[in-house]
């Protein structure tokens, strides 16, 4: 329920079509993709243009409302939820690519256009998105700004930040502002960067100036089965060790090739291994089939038992498969998952991915590991049973003790999922009371009034910047 | 420059000035490490006293952001290695440890930082990232806010804070590293900074090639269009204009890379010399960083790749009246301007009107123009205006970070 007056204002400024306030029709917006964190918003606004943001963002203040933007929803961090009875701002409407600049190897969008399909447009052009989270057929752009979202190829090409090269975004007073831009060269402070992964706490993105890469000229892809975990991280230490920089390596552990090969998307692992790690190098066809090779012995001396090479791209898309859908395939073992985005320093693998199989073992916990190996950045993922009570409270146990042993290990609490609800109250174990103090500070620099997205990122309690 | 083993904590009078190479200071203080550094901050808090935060003393003058410091404070003696772990292609030093010391130490574990932004060659670790500036391997390995995975600093309340880490990917929490990386000294006085590494390739070769400067032009720009990304496609226009294109990778890669850049159009037409290979084609690019050294007046123009020639005209409108000299970042339409030594008297009194008219045409390509150095009675604003609601950001977040103008670096366009 939304004031009568707030009501009339987005439909005045969106139409009647763009103002969802049905309870039903609210349902779908509860949750992101983590469906632990569900809050009912009180209404949804899905407005087109970079003026109706401007127009819906100064009404929901007006209201005094929270204010909280929303792409696909499919977010791992419950980030685009609306807590504290907010409005959600959706993006779906915001779908147009105004611009594909192939000469200046650019696109201009606005935030709803998906990921997947800016690649599809810029094909033609010789061109692609780098960024490739695995939710690309279906996450929006302006969601990767928000979260600067990662992806399996982020190895060798980096994330979101990297290729954010402009944007226009309306604050909380309903002001805008254009940040960067392509042919601008940087000066002054960076609030473009610091825009990027702000998970809506600062302001709406109406507009996205990215850039484009040209496509590889050709891709090797590589799968090695091993008989224990620890060897596959092994592998990937020693693969980069070598000076090797395949554009993606990622592993899935046995736990998650039994789930995959027992669901509709089994991808031919065979069910007795421990891990499969798949490798793909991609650049000229100068050069790559002897760092496929040099990778693939690497594999064999680490320990594998098998390396297959994907002769062509039907097979290239067998064994990426299986790492593709292996969060679809986990849904079969259990009714509830808990996925963790921690990130590692590379070489603490083998030792952080033993401690998490015994922290799961001291549970009575299943752990099913798939993760992006090359950064270092783990993906485990509890399996339970939200009914029963008590093995949820060893889940979050369980959960918090992976954190802090990733954490002493050097590494972070989230890679490329975001904070949003859900890691709250974890970002103490990275950042003391000065550094907190300081985030809630730089926040409230872009939103003085507290307005965008409040109770995600950072707990509660601090004044800094209030003055 | 006197080594840090052999530092003072204090140097005073015409040793401070010397010490920084005639930049004035009365003093120059060498804090060990962040605390000590903390302590500093809190006495001049106390005192009223601005500081003005350094490395080697490179960019001192604030390019632009400055305002006059009672004090000067170099991390020149935190020089050390904090963590490295090669494996892990990330390493954590001191600010105050040499680029050049790093890079030497980086090549012994066949590694390399590939940032090569103005005055690299004397700068420390974190003068480089306090400046944020970059070079031409931006486009093939980002820009140097790309490479900075973590930062420790003192703010102007003489806090320690530490963002970021020294894991590749992180997203907990905004990402103040970026903020950081570029603020020139004006929000924390950086002590360490952790950096993204890569394997030095194992062949660097530089292709160059000559001719007019129309025809150079074009054959950088297409170049830069080939599918095949160069590490840099650079163009000095001298007399004749040169075409210096940097292909970095296996020897396999760069061979077939060369033979498209030769096959490219335009380049056919431009005499090529011998190429450069190895050592000797990074100290070619090593010596390019040290364009603008010493130089009193240096402007760049950058706006979309596609509008070079346009850019490189209005920057040659300056060089012309300057006799100066113009080189290009060709992939990312950057394209810089040098005075040839300090500027004949007409020429200084109508500098501000010329950078003034260059940088209305370079705005109206939505291109910009910044003067990156010049002589502080030039009083040239060094960017172009910014949005109020940019500059009320950027205000508060100096005054976030330090309340009482204890750092002597201003907010920018402040």
């Amino acid at each position: 329920m939304i004031p009568d007056a707030l009501h009339r204002d987005l439909t005045t400024a969106c139409g009647p079509d763009a103002v969802i306030v049905d309870e039903d029709r609210l349902l779908v917006y509860e949750s992101d993709g983590l469906t632990a964190h569900r809050h009912r918003p009180a209404a949804v606004v899905l407005p087109r243009t970079t003026e109706e943001v401007q127009a819906v963002v100064r009404a929901i203040s007006r209201a005094g409302l929270p204010i909280v933007p929303r792409g696909a929803g499919t977010g791992l961090s419950g980030g685009a939820v609306a807590v504290r009875g907010g409005v959600i701002v959706g993006t779906a409407r915001m779908n147009r690519i105004l611009v594909l600049d192939a000469v200046n190897r650019r696109a201009l969008l606005q935030p709803g256009v998906i990921n997947a399909h800016l690649s599809e447009a810029a094909r033609p052009h010789g061109l692609y998105y780098a960024p490739d989270p695995s939710s690309q057929t279906t996450c929006t752009i302006g969601g990767n700004v928000a979260e600067n979202s990662g992806g399996p190829h982020c190895l060798k090409y980096g994330v979101t930040s990297r290729y954010v090269r402009g944007l226009s975004v309306v604050l909380s007073d309903g002001s805008v502002v254009s940040l960067g831009g392509m042919g601008r060269e940087q000066d002054g402070y960076d609030l473009l960067g610091l825009f990027v992964g702000s998970e809506g706490c600062f302001g709406i993105a109406t507009e996205v100036e990215v850039e484009l890469l040209p496509i590889p000229e050709t891709v090797r892809t590589l799968l090695a089965i091993f008989d224990e975990l620890e060897s596959a991280g092994q592998a990937v230490s020693d693969i980069i060790g070598a000076g090797l920089l395949p554009a993606a390596m990622e592993i899935i552990d046995g736990e998650t090739i039994r789930a995959v090969e027992d669901s509709v998307f089994a991808a031919g692992y065979p069910t007795d291994a421990e891990a499969a790690l798949v490798i793909e190098f991609d650049g000229p066809e100068a050069g790559i089939d002897d760092d496929a090779r040099r990778a693939a012995s690497l594999c064999e001396e680490t320990g594998a038992r098998e390396v297959r090479l994907a002769r062509d791209e039907e097979e290239r898309l067998a064994l990426w498969k299986g790492r593709k859908k292996a969060f679809g395939a986990m849904g079969r073992i259990a009714p509830d998952l808990l996925v963790q985005d921690a990130t590692v320093p590379r070489t603490a693998l083998p030792r952080i991915l033993a401690g998490i199989q015994t922290i799961g073992r001291r549970y009575g916990l299943t752990v099913a590991n798939v993760f992006h190996a090359g950064d270092g950045n783990l993906h485990p993922n509890i399996l339970f049973d939200r009914r029963d009570a008590e093995e949820l409270a060893r889940v979050e146990r369980a959960s918090k003790e992976i954190m802090e042993l990733c954490v002493e290990a050097g590494g972070t609490i989230t890679g490329e999922h975001g904070v949003g609800l859900d890691k709250r109250d974890y970002m103490p174990l990275v950042y003391g009371p000065d550094e907190l103090d300081a985030l809630w500070g730089v926040r409230r620099s872009f939103d003085p009034d507290g307005l965008m997205n409040p109770g995600k990122v950072l707990p509660d309690v601090s004044t800094a910047g209030t003055t | 420059m006197t080594g840090p083993s052999t530092l003072p904590h204090v140097l005073t009078g015409q040793e401070a000035s010397d010490w920084l190479g005639g930049f004035p200071a009365r003093e120059v203080h060498f804090p060990g490490g962040p605390e000590e550094l903390a302590e500093l901050v809190g006495a001049a808090r106390a005192d009223g006293r601005r500081l003005a935060p350094a490395g080697a003393g490179t960019w001192l003058d604030g390019g632009g952001w400055g305002r006059p410091a009672d004090a000067v404070v170099s991390m020149r003696r935190m020089d050390t290695t904090v963590h490295y772990e090669p494996a892990d292609l990330t390493l954590t030093v001191g600010a105050g440890m040499e680029w050049s010391a790093l890079s030497t130490a980086l090549d012994a574990e066949g590694q390399w930082l590939p940032l090569d932004p103005p005055g690299v060659t004397s700068a420390t670790v974190g003068g480089v990232v306090a400046a944020g500036m970059s070079g031409s391997l931006r486009t093939l390995y980002g820009a140097v806010r790309d490479n900075v995975l973590g930062i420790e600093g003192v703010t102007g309340e003489g806090r320690v804070l530490r963002f970021g880490g020294r894991v590749v990917k992180n997203v907990a929490g905004y990402d103040l590293v970026r903020l950081l990386t570029g603020s020139r000294g004006s929000l924390v006085a950086m002590t360490a900074v952790s950096l993204r590494l890569y394997p030095r390739p194992a062949t660097d070769r530089t292709l160059l090639f000559s001719g007019g400067v129309p025809e150079v032009l074009r054959g950088g720009a297409a170049v830069a269009r080939l599918p095949v990304m160069a590490a840099a496609v650079d163009v000095d226009l001298g007399d004749p204009a040169e075409l210096i294109v940097r292909l970095v990778g296996s020897e396999v890669e760069v061979s077939a890379a060369a033979a498209a850049v030769r096959a490219a159009p335009v380049t056919g037409s431009l005499l090529e010399s011998d190429p450069v290979e190895g050592g000797e084609s990074r100290a070619l690019h090593l010596r390019r960083t040290a364009w603008e050294d010493g130089v009193p007046w240096v402007v760049r123009c950058s706006a979309l790749p596609e509008h070079l020639e346009t850019t490189v005209q209005v920057a040659r409108r300056i060089a012309d009246a300057w006799h100066g000299d113009v080189t290009a970042h060709v992939q990312q339409g950057v394209v810089r301007v040098k005075a040839g030594g300090t500027l004949p008297a007409d020429a200084a009194q109508d500098t501000g009107k010329l950078v003034l008219e260059a940088r209305a045409r370079m705005e109206a390509m939505e291109g910009r123009l910044v003067v990156a150095s010049a002589p502080s009675e030039a009083s040239l604003a060094r960017s172009g205006a910014v949005s109020p609601v940019v500059k009320q950001v950027q205000s508060r977040l100096k005054r976030l970070f330090d309340p009482d103008g204890v750092l002597a670096p201003e907010a920018p366009s402040s």
